[in-house]
């Protein structure tokens, strides 16, 4: 079931007045039928791997749950009788039983989405490897279905079982309700990636009708349709047109087509935030802000920090902390410090678990080389960018250049806009070699005349419809900037007078159902009139 | 929810419900077209007309209208007989047209034209369902009717069929079928016309009246031909739902091949069908016969204004003839000074004014 679609509004509706009024005690229950039943209208022969990871985790998290009691209990026990190493070497003793359960549940969990969305990536690479070696043998490739939503709940997964391995909180003990907290249906497609001890309790707990929460939510989801039906399926048509055949383009027109691509994928990825983040909030739960207004970030770090925040932050919790706090690293530390010196030799065990994250944030997109090249990119330039700070800032002192003034931070944004969607070519090409030949011709053959000859008109769109992406984009620019500034639009919109709201809504609903992009649409030659 | 908050809120919604009705019948079916325009019209004044005044119904395809002038049968014989046919109308769809029309209207014949027998004017398209479905009114008739053309579609092209590269059937927007605003709302690009605000109605009981009614073209004559071609089991499985809704519901049906150019290929399709009805028992005027074409007086000279259609001199001859037939043989009941009859006398005076100055204006 899609998100943008008259199904999923009619799902929705229908859910939200079953679960208000469910007893207060079954409440949950209703969600966690709604969450199966949305899954299943996506696929019913999938839902075995759901069902699998969330069985998996439940138990390992079962088995975690009694280790970390039994150890609390015995440590309270005999809080007197024991002494500080003994304390210490218990909990040494039941941590490693504790990595035991992790790693089998991490092998496990991750495993599956590992065999079903990389084996094929894996294999036929293996094959040419193989191959280019004189060896014979042939890894066959398989045909597998991808479950819906499962690089999502898997990293979910992962997490609880990390923070229950680090003693955050408890296990859940009750099958169902975790089995709603891995399948929450609004967050199961897209994300965000939930951690238990903020979705959890707000899922479980009964929540009553809140007129104003509820309004805020359908505002949400306004928004959302708005962002995908007006921009994202509407700039989709020129990216793709450009993509999908790039030798006739050139210069700005492919600069344009990967430019476009991130805004498509922005409008797209957080249209579908905000319907999940809407749909939630009608329901009384909050899910986490997947979206910063990553375009107005000054470098790409940030722009990390404020594009899909939750698969960041997870990236951060379980990859790059573990990564550069372990032992293993420290020790490269003090390896590399003798090599480089202090400045690069202590940072280098820092990048290279930066690298790794954006390796794995890279992967994560999808099972290809171009997305490790996308990976590459993005690695690449944060480090460089940390590593070259103090001869930047050098430079700008020399320079004279202000850097608190308004002229310098929009540099800063252009400047990253234009690396980031220099890496879009990666993510949306059709293959590395493509998306390194597209970046090369974007540059060495600069065409200035597309602006003023009509170039762009024939990418599958009319100047009506860059009418309209151009004002939507405006709309983003303004609200953007009234959010960066703390207002808090929704709540400003709240506090105007009942008719100007109506109107204000009215017109989103018209806005959206004229002017988006669905259907198969309708042109006038279709229906001049054929002869008998 | 307090009750004020209830109380705002289906306000609200009946406000917004208000605004999406207008939305949907602004971006509805284009009617910038004349011909577009013309079954708009048609459909309309269907739709307003008293229930219960109609004698007979005729449908098919553009020939009937072209040929129908019922404002003159009405003031030589007092009948009321209504042409509601649509361009290239699918003549599979004629039962769910007869249930439509027989909800507000009594009708004791439905005079139905076969020209769409032929398999390529069977072929369906986009555009020949929406000109039915898209200008009726949303029942549950309607749906059933989009559900149909939906069924034969899939009857009509196998799976593997292919139309400009693409699957017809993959290429077939369902949804968009029942919920018409799916595909139109992209019409803001093309323009909206005065047609799509004001509901368009036709003032002369179905006339057809753009300008190239009085238009005259030198056509070729008929070759009459006996050649018959066998109908396939599509084609008269058609023909036979149609007789059996007759039978069923107890409607006379009348079948005719309207009188027109027909070309050589055509012939054998038109005569398979009238032999295929005729062997069934139905009732059946073929009007491309020698015969025919000197009774009714037509003269492929003047009476045409292109090889299938007729123009307004055309749809006088024929008018007078079929209408006279129709008076001979049903003997409708002369409805002329009655009050409830009083807008088909307006009709007429409309019309003659329409035909005089329309050819005076030539």
């Amino acid at each position: 079931m899609d998100f943008i679609s008259a199904t999923f509004v009619v799902f929705v509706m229908i859910l939200s007045a079953v679960y208000f009024i469910t007893p207060k005690k079954a409440k949950w229950v209703t969600l966690l039928l709604g969450s199966y039943i949305f899954y299943m209208a996506s696929s019913v022969k999938l839902l075995f791997f759901l069902l699998f990871t969330t069985a998996v985790t439940f138990i390992c998290g079962l088995i975690l749950g009694n280790i970390n009691e039994k150890q609390k209990a015995y440590l309270k026990e005999r809080k007197n009788e024991l002494t500080r190493e003994q304390k210490k070497e218990l909990k040494n003793r039941t941590s490693k039983k504790k990595r035991w359960v992790v790693a089998a549940a991490v092998l496990i969990n991750l495993g599956l989405l590992i065999f079903l969305k990389y084996f094929n990536f894996i294999g036929g690479n293996l094959n040419s490897l193989l191959t280019g070696m004189g060896i014979k043998g042939h890894i066959p490739q398989l045909n597998l279905l991808l479950p819906l939503g499962i690089s999502f709940y898997t990293l979910q997964s992962i997490a609880y079982i990390v923070d229950l391995y680090r003693g955050k909180y408890q296990a859940d003990r009750n099958f169902f309700k975790f089995s709603l907290f891995m399948s929450f249906f609004p967050q199961i497609v897209q994300g965000p990636i939930a951690r238990y001890d903020h979705l959890a309790h707000q899922l479980y707990e009964p929540h009553k009708f809140d007129y104003q929460r509820v309004t805020q939510g359908v505002q949400l989801i306004l928004w959302g349709f708005m962002k995908k039906l007006l921009l994202a399926d509407r700039l989709a048509v020129a990216v793709n047109f450009v993509f999908d055949n790039p030798d006739p383009h050139e210069g700005f027109v492919l600069f344009f087509a990967a430019a476009g691509y991130g805004l498509q994928v922005y409008a797209d990825f957080s249209g579908g935030m905000d319907v999940a983040r809407g749909v939630a909030q009608i329901l009384g739960i909050d899910l986490a802000l997947n979206f910063e207004r990553p375009y107005f970030a000054g470098s790409i770090e940030e722009f990390w920090r404020r594009w899909h925040i939750t698969l960041g932050g997870w990236m951060r919790d379980y990859v790059f902390y573990p990564l550069s706090l372990s032992k293993a690293f420290a020790n490269l530390g003090k390896r590399t410090r003798k090599i480089f010196g202090n400045y690069i030799g202590k940072k280098l065990p820092t990048f290279l678990s930066m690298f790794i994250v954006f390796l794995l944030v890279g992967v994560w997109h999808g099972s290809s080389w171009k997305y490790v090249a996308y990976g590459i990119w993005n690695g690449t330039i944060i480090v460089s960018s940390i590593l070259l700070e103090p001869y930047y800032e050098k430079f700008l002192k020399k320079c004279k250049v202000n850097t608190e003034c308004f002229s310098w931070k929009f540099f800063q944004m252009m400047r990253t806009f234009v690396l980031c969607s220099f890496g879009r070519f990666f993510s949306r090409g059709i293959s590395c070699m493509t998306a390194l030949n597209m970046m090369k011709r974007t540059v060495v053959n600069p065409n200035p005349w597309v602006f003023f000859d009509g170039s762009f008109l024939n990418l599958g769109l009319d100047y009506k419809d860059f009418y309209v992406i151009f004002i939507f984009i405006l709309v983003l620019l303004v609200v953007g900037i009234l959010q960066e500034k703390g207002i808090r639009v929704r709540e400003k919109i709240a506090e105007q007078n009942l008719y100007f709201r109506w109107m204000l809504y009215i017109a989103a609903v018209v806005i959206v159902l004229i002017y988006g992009n669905y259907g198969s649409g309708y042109s006038a030659s279709e229906f001049v009139y054929q002869q008998f | 929810m307090t009750k004020k908050q209830g109380l705002r809120l289906i306000s609200f919604l009946l406000v917004l419900g208000i605004v999406l009705y207008g939305l949907v019948r602004v971006f509805g079916m284009p009617t910038n077209k004349d011909t577009a325009l013309g079954v708009m019209k048609r459909y309309n004044d269907f739709y307003d007309e008293p229930e219960n005044t109609w004698d007979c119904v005729m449908l098919g395809t553009s020939c009937v209208d072209r040929q129908w002038a019922a404002p003159l049968a009405w003031n030589d014989y007092g009948m009321t007989v209504y042409a509601m046919n649509t361009d290239v109308q699918p003549l599979y769809l004629t039962t769910c047209l007869l249930d439509e029309v027989r909800k507000t209207q009594d009708v004791k014949l439905a005079v139905v034209d076969v020209r769409g027998i032929r398999m390529d004017s069977l072929r369906p398209t986009e555009v020949r369902v929406r000109r039915v479905t898209d200008s009726m009114r949303f029942s549950v008739n309607k749906f059933k009717t989009i559900h149909k053309a939906i069924e034969f579609y899939k009857k009509y092209y196998s799976r593997d069929d292919v139309k400009d590269g693409q699957k017809v059937l993959d290429k077939l927007d369902e949804t968009s079928m029942y919920f018409s605003f799916l595909k139109y709302h992209s019409r803001w690009k093309e323009g909206l016309y005065k047609s799509d605000f004001i509901r368009p109605v036709n003032d002369m009981k179905g006339v057809y009246d753009p300008a190239d009614a009085f238009h005259s073209e030198n056509v070729k004559p008929t070759n009459v031909i006996s050649d018959t071609a066998e109908l396939n089991d599509l084609q008269k499985s058609v023909l036979d739902e149609i007789i059996e809704y007759g039978e069923t519901t107890g409607l006379e049906i009348l079948f005719t091949s309207a009188p027109s150019r027909v070309f050589d290929k055509e012939q054998p399709e038109f005569n398979g069908a009238v032999k295929y009805l005729q062997e069934k028992g139905a009732k059946v005027i073929n009007f491309n016969t020698e015969e025919k074409y000197k009774e009714i007086g037509l003269d492929f000279s003047t009476d045409l204004y292109n090889a299938h259609h007729m123009n307004t001199k055309g749809a006088v001859k024929f008018t007078n003839y079929f209408a006279k037939y129709l008076h001979e043989t049903y003997q409708f009941e002369d409805k002329r000074g009655k009050e409830e009859y009083k807008e088909w006398d307006e009709a007429y005076k409309r019309y003659v004014e329409f035909f005089e100055q329309g050819w005076k204006e030539k």
